[in-house]
């Protein structure tokens, strides 16, 4: 107990922080190394033969994805891009890159992205702990409630009218506020508080008369950066990818995120071909626009988002600090 | 898998929301988009759903052109063709339409939500050049029509298009190289396919030749550039219009229905027939359109595909290839028999685009909107909105002579440059209109040549009865109840097609289907179908249209020396 | 354990306590002791009740024709019309049962991948392996649909595709009976890494002294996964599992469409498409949100069970 206590006093979060051992010389990778059995080399070879298969199954349609963007389109569509560009060329990042929206388009993704993210912490979360809170009894009917509106909603017509009537149409408010809190993501950060976090570590502040808030600021927040850094993970890819709001709320081009541009740009008039839009007239010639640009777009806009993970990769390696706590 | 995964679950979510929702209420008389004055003029907002290529509106030169027009400022809101279905949904249901509308809603829209648009025919006094097009084109307000209201205005084509979007093409070149004369009937069709199967005409020494290829058949019906156009074989006189998608038909004013007919168990019997002989790309009904047209493309200057079903050569398989194809009319079916032949017909919605323009009913400045609408029937405006800014896509000779331009830029292809600085084929107004005359640049009019050759297979139609016309439409309550059945005929009759093309067994399985789709409500849907198109021919009667003559009115067309041709109308 | 018990002892006391008293000062005692938690639940109650529950009244939608004159509450009252209409068409049972096929199979799958794949990863020695293995897999979640499709369409071409050449002179995607798996495989490849983030958070947090522990204990390796790892899995793993059980009829649309076709439609039309077909495209409003709504009560059905079946069986429950 006393051990608790002390490290509940002497080392608030960001002091903590430092101290985790994130890179390779973890004691435990060591104390591998130094006692293994033959076993231990037999799930070795056959972990690195698993994880090899994985790897290349992944890797080469990911491959494929770079290699056909910058290649003929033709050629990628009827199969004789397999390892290397054929007909190497850079028209569609040309014309990706050529078109001002794109720019515009990914400041206001980056913006909606950070300010969505940062509202969708601060309301997610403290909303999880309470719920985590087995004495808080109302909980089990606020969780029923939430829950029910996974499954049922209104539909997008009073959506649409509500947005209206809040003034949200054509405003960037739009990207954040209706999406501001997940229940799934609630969910699961609740679970996580419930299970990871020591019930001993509340007694102890109780006794220390720490506060809720107190707590909740003060030792849960700081041992909790795994999950913060999912969810957080969780809703920056949301708002990321977020295309219907764009759709169905938007007609500002000024405002439009970039997921929305390049749909625009990316999908010419595809429809022409069966829909009649424009009568079958140089339907082939859309087409091989479309194609084109098709896998650059991939690449130009989840290029960014893909440093994302391996930075929030170093809050995954925490362990050892409950270790110490509890010991 | 998705299945643990949030996005997933969002996906769900928004999918029931979407379902479960699109539940509307209806702001009736909600406030129109903001109608302010910016410096004394009227703001007149005006939705336009485009091309995704078409530059934004305000820079295009020709849109200052209206505004003067109209003497107002337009507020422009865009939106690409394809993002436009879902937006419609939400903004419809909830009543908000823009003042103006370019190119966003059609007939299936009129049943539900008629009391948002502003009757045009009521308006006709305050719209001469409207007023104008309705007298001297008679079919241009039959087509426009809708219970007797006239919602959306037309674009007029005439001279322009063609009769039909589906073209039959076959590699000349290859036909030369083998010795074999041009296929006339299904037989020789069978054979001259499974000769560029095994002769290697394209001489490269690989067997790569695919002999025939089509866009894959969609499993909501027949559409456009299948393989059903072969039906015509048999005087069947197949049109695009309502029902189209699921067999209808219309002969001698009466509706009727192919899938269960022997003759359309006939012509699959020969596709399978086909597709046995491995003259069928073997991927024909699972590519999907991108590497379909890709293929067409062939290896630079080296053909793979033997024929398909496209609008024009050089569309269907690039500039490279396209001098090596020519069109095929429709075939015999039997070398024996003499019965009249037809081809699939949407020429009447190809020249009379209809509701290319709507007005909200509550719009503020109904004089300003009005003008609006009505300056695209100008030939001035109406030409530029078609072709591009003056200077830009059209050179204006004099008055009312025009020549469209090639690109400005060298490295855009004449239809990138057509779509970034216009509506093309999406704009409003009548184009060669009384007076006009109009020169083009040769691939504006490649399908001309084409079309040739179904001149007379498309004299064999009746264009006042044989066809069901692009414009016929439902009331709301007929719609709700045909596309209750529709679905699960489209589905039963195109995944029986395209397993017995690729299985066989059709002598087996045909009663057996057509009492499936005969339990689908098929009669009934025949019904609807005739109800709708018995309104329609009665409006083209009381309005003395004789399509036959309109859709090819008296326009003149000569070729000049330098590759361009020039259409005028002479007419008054 | 010991403190469970405490806590609950507590807990039961306090609320004997509570019923005694009278009801306002019980809820005053409630308020003074929890307002802080409900001051941390209010901002998300707030978000959840103004773009959850109040647009919520578009349900009745399902009852009443559409009208846009009179407006979502003004249309004629029909009762279970639509509900009716779904449940008689024809094509009824075909639709159920490719899609609980479809998802079932997407669900099963999808739970067990990222839990292995998680394990595997958390075998790894070298962070930098660990890391890159971790990226790599993580990527593919962000390829968008159309493009995976077109991916597909490329790879199983019949002849040329890297995968086609393998299967016959046609394509898998004209193979009703190949659709169901060619679904989950493709979407179990496309979301595992991404879906293993979380568990591997959960494998983060697990004390190392009990690792330490188990081998001072003597256990190898795999006995190590077993009592450490998957154990500390188990409580996300539930978590996880009752949602995904809330999602058996829900087969998202635009994948099912875009990998439709002539040969596979009999076994690949689910409800979202069907509802796509007639109500969306058909302007049918009613009869989608009918749909919707038939969908929302099953799914939600099977919510329930999932958690008072998991309450029972591991005291893991959402409420």
């Amino acid at each position: 107990m006393s051990n608790i206590t002390g490290t509940l006093d002497g080392a608030p979060a960001p002091k903590v922080r430092p101290r985790r051992p994130g890179a390779p010389k973890t004691p435990r990778t060591k104390r591998r190394i130094q006692q293994r059995t033959a076993g231990d080399w037999a799930v070795d070879i056959v972990l690195g033969v698993l994880i090899a298969l994985i790897l290349a199954a992944v890797i080469y349609p990911l491959w494929f994805i770079v290699v056909a963007s910058f290649s003929d389109p033709r050629a990628v569509a009827t199969g004789e891009v397999t390892l290397l560009p054929q007909g190497f060329g850079l028209t569609g990042y040309e014309m990706i890159l050529a078109d001002d929206r794109i720019w515009t388009g990914y400041r206001n993704t980056i913006l909606y992205s950070v300010l969505g993210t940062a509202v969708n912490l601060l309301v997610t979360l403290p909303a999880a702990f309470a719920m985590s809170r087995r004495e808080f009894r109302p909980r089990r009917i606020i969780m029923f409630l939430f829950a029910f509106t996974m499954f049922f909603g209104g539909g997008l017509i009073p959506m649409f009218l509500l947005v209206k009537q809040l003034g949200l149409l054509n405003n960037m408010w739009v990207f954040i506020l209706p999406t501001a809190f997940s229940v799934f993501n609630m969910i699961i950060a609740r679970s996580f508080f419930e299970t990871s976090i020591p019930e001993e570590l509340r007694e102890a502040a109780a006794l220390d008369g720490l506060s809720y808030f107190g707590y909740f600021l003060k030792i849960v927040i700081p041992l909790s950066s795994a999950i913060i850094a999912v969810i957080g993970l969780y809703y920056f890819v949301g708002h990321w990818n977020d295309f219907f709001t764009g759709l169905i709320f938007i007609r500002d081009q000024e405002l439009q995120p970039l997921q929305n541009v390049l749909q625009q740009i990316l999908m010419a008039n595809q429809s022409s071909a069966g829909a009649g839009g424009s009568l079958g007239q140089s339907a082939g010639d859309a087409q091989n626009l479309a194609d084109q640009i098709k896998f650059g777009v991939i690449i130009v806009s989840t290029l960014p988002i893909l440093v994302l993970y391996p930075m929030l990769q170093k809050y995954f390696n925490k362990g050892v600090m409950i270790g110490a706590v509890k010991g | 898998m998705s299945t643990s995964n949030p996005t997933r679950f969002k996906a769900t979510v928004k999918g029931a929301l979407a379902m479960a929702g699109i539940g509307a209420l209806a702001l009736t008389g909600c406030t129109p988009s903001g109608a302010k004055e910016s410096s004394g003029t009227p703001v007149v907002t005006v939705q336009v759903v485009k091309d995704a290529r078409t530059k934004a509106m305000a820079e295009l030169p020709w849109t200052k052109d209206l505004e003067a027009a109209c003497g107002c400022t337009i507020e422009w809101q865009e939106t690409a063709s394809s993002s436009w279905t879902q937006q419609k949904q939400a903004s419809l249901a909830a009543g908000e339409v823009a003042d103006v509308t370019i190119g966003g809603y059609g007939s299936g829209d009129w049943g539900d939500y008629s009391s948002l648009f502003l009757d045009l025919a009521l308006e006709l006094g305050s719209m001469p050049n409207l007023a104008a097009t309705f007298e001297k084109a008679p079919y241009a307000r039959v087509s426009s029509e809708w219970d007797g209201k006239v919602f959306g205005a037309p674009g007029v084509n005439t001279g322009l298009m063609a009769n039909s979007s589906a073209h039959m093409f076959i590699n000349k070149q290859w036909l030369d190289e083998l010795k074999l004369p041009v296929p006339e009937t299904w037989d020789e069709l069978k054979s001259t396919l499974e000769a560029f199967k095994s002769k290697d005409p394209n001489g490269n020494g690989k067997a790569d030749e695919v002999p025939l290829d089509f866009m894959a058949p969609e499993t909501g019906g027949w559409g456009w550039f299948n393989p059903n156009v072969l039906l015509g074989s048999f005087g069947l006189p197949l049109s695009a219009g309502g029902g189209a998608g699921s067999g209808m038909y219309a002969q001698d004013g009466k509706i009727q229905n192919y899938l269960t007919d022997p003759s359309y168990k006939e012509f699959i019997s020969y596709l399978g027939e086909l597709w046995e002989a491995g003259v069928i790309s073997k991927d024909a009904f699972t590519h999907d359109f991108s590497k379909y047209i890709s293929g067409l493309k062939g290896q630079g200057k080296t053909a793979t595909v033997g024929m398909t079903f496209w609008w024009t050569p050089s569309d269907a398989f690039g500039s490279k290839l396209a001098d090596q194809y020519i069109a095929l009319p429709a075939l015999k079916a039997d070398s024996g028999s003499d019965a009249p032949r037809t081809w699939w017909f949407n020429g009447d919605s190809l020249n009379y685009i209809p509701n290319k323009i709507s007005v909200a009913a509550n719009v503020k400045e109904k004089e300003a909107a009005l003008k609006i609408v009505d300056a695209f029937y100008t030939s001035d405006i109406g030409i530029q909105a078609r072709y591009g800014s003056f200077d830009v896509g059209v050179k204006k000779n004099g008055e009312k002579d025009y020549t469209v331009l090639q690109p400005a830029d060298e490295t855009k292809n004449a239809s990138d440059w057509q779509f970034q600085n216009s509506l093309s084929d999406g704009a409003p107004g009548w184009f060669v209109q009384p007076g006009v005359k109009l020169t083009l640049p040769a691939e504006q009019f490649e399908v001309r040549g084409v079309e040739e050759v179904y001149e007379q297979d498309i004299a064999n139609i009746d264009l006042n009865s044989d066809v069901i016309y692009g414009g016929v439409s439902f009331t709301a309550d007929e719609a709700r109840e045909y596309s209750l059945n529709d679905t699960g005929i489209t589905q039963t009759a195109m995944s029986k097609f395209a397993q017995w093309v690729t299985k066989g067994g059709i002598d087996a399985e045909w009663d057996g289907y057509v009492k499936d789709l005969e339990s689908n409500n098929l009669k009934r849907q025949i019904e609807l179908q005739q109800a709708a198109y018995d309104r329609y021919l009665q409006v083209m009667q009381e309005k003395n249209v004789d399509l036959n003559a309109e859709l090819n009115p008296e326009l003149t067309f000569a070729e000049n020396a330098d590759g361009t041709a020039t259409i005028s109308n002479e007419s008054k | 354990m010991t403190s469970r018990i405490t806590e609950e002892a507590v807990v039961a006391a306090s609320v004997h306590a509570l019923r005694t008293e009278p009801k306002r000062r019980r809820l005053a005692e409630h308020f003074r002791r929890y307002w802080q938690l409900w001051a941390m639940t209010l901002p998300a109650i707030g978000f959840i009740i103004v773009f959850a529950y109040i647009p919520m009244y578009g349900i009745q939608l399902a009852f009443r024709e559409f009208d846009v004159t009179k407006g979502l509450t003004g249309g004629d009252w029909v009762g279970f019309k639509y509900f009716e209409q779904f449940f008689n068409n024809p094509q009824f049972g075909q639709i159920m049962l490719n899609t609980v096929n479809i998802s079932l199979w997407t669900l099963v799958m999808g739970f067990i991948a990222p839990i292995i794949l998680a394990i595997l990863i958390n075998q790894i020695a070298s962070p930098r392996i660990k890391g890159f293995t971790q990226t790599i897999t993580y990527m593919p979640h962000f390829i968008s649909t159309v493009v995976m499709v077109a991916i597909l369409q490329i790879f199983l071409a019949p002849g040329s595709g890297i995968m086609g050449r393998f299967f016959g002179d046609t394509s898998l995607l004209g193979d009703p009976g190949a659709f169901a798996h060619l679904y989950w495989i493709s979407e179990v490849w496309q979301h595992t890494g991404w879906n293993c983030i979380i568990y591997l958070a959960a494998l983060s947090s697990v004390d190392t002294a009990l690792y330490e522990a188990a081998k001072i204990d003597g256990a190898g390796r795999l006995q190590l996964i077993r009592h450490v790892d998957i154990p500390a899995l188990l409580p996300t793993a539930g978590i996880l599992l009752i949602l995904n059980m809330g999602s058996v009829l829900g087969v998202g649309f635009e994948k099912v469409f875009l990998m439709q076709n002539t040969l596979n439609i009999m076994s690949s039309e689910v409800i979202s498409t069907y509802v796509y077909r007639v109500g969306i495209l058909g302007n049918q409003f009613s009869y989608s949100t009918a749909i919707g709504l038939f969908n929302a009560l099953v799914n939600f059905a099977f919510l329930i069970l999932a958690n008072y079946i998991a309450k029972r069986a591991s005291n893991t429950s959402i409420f």
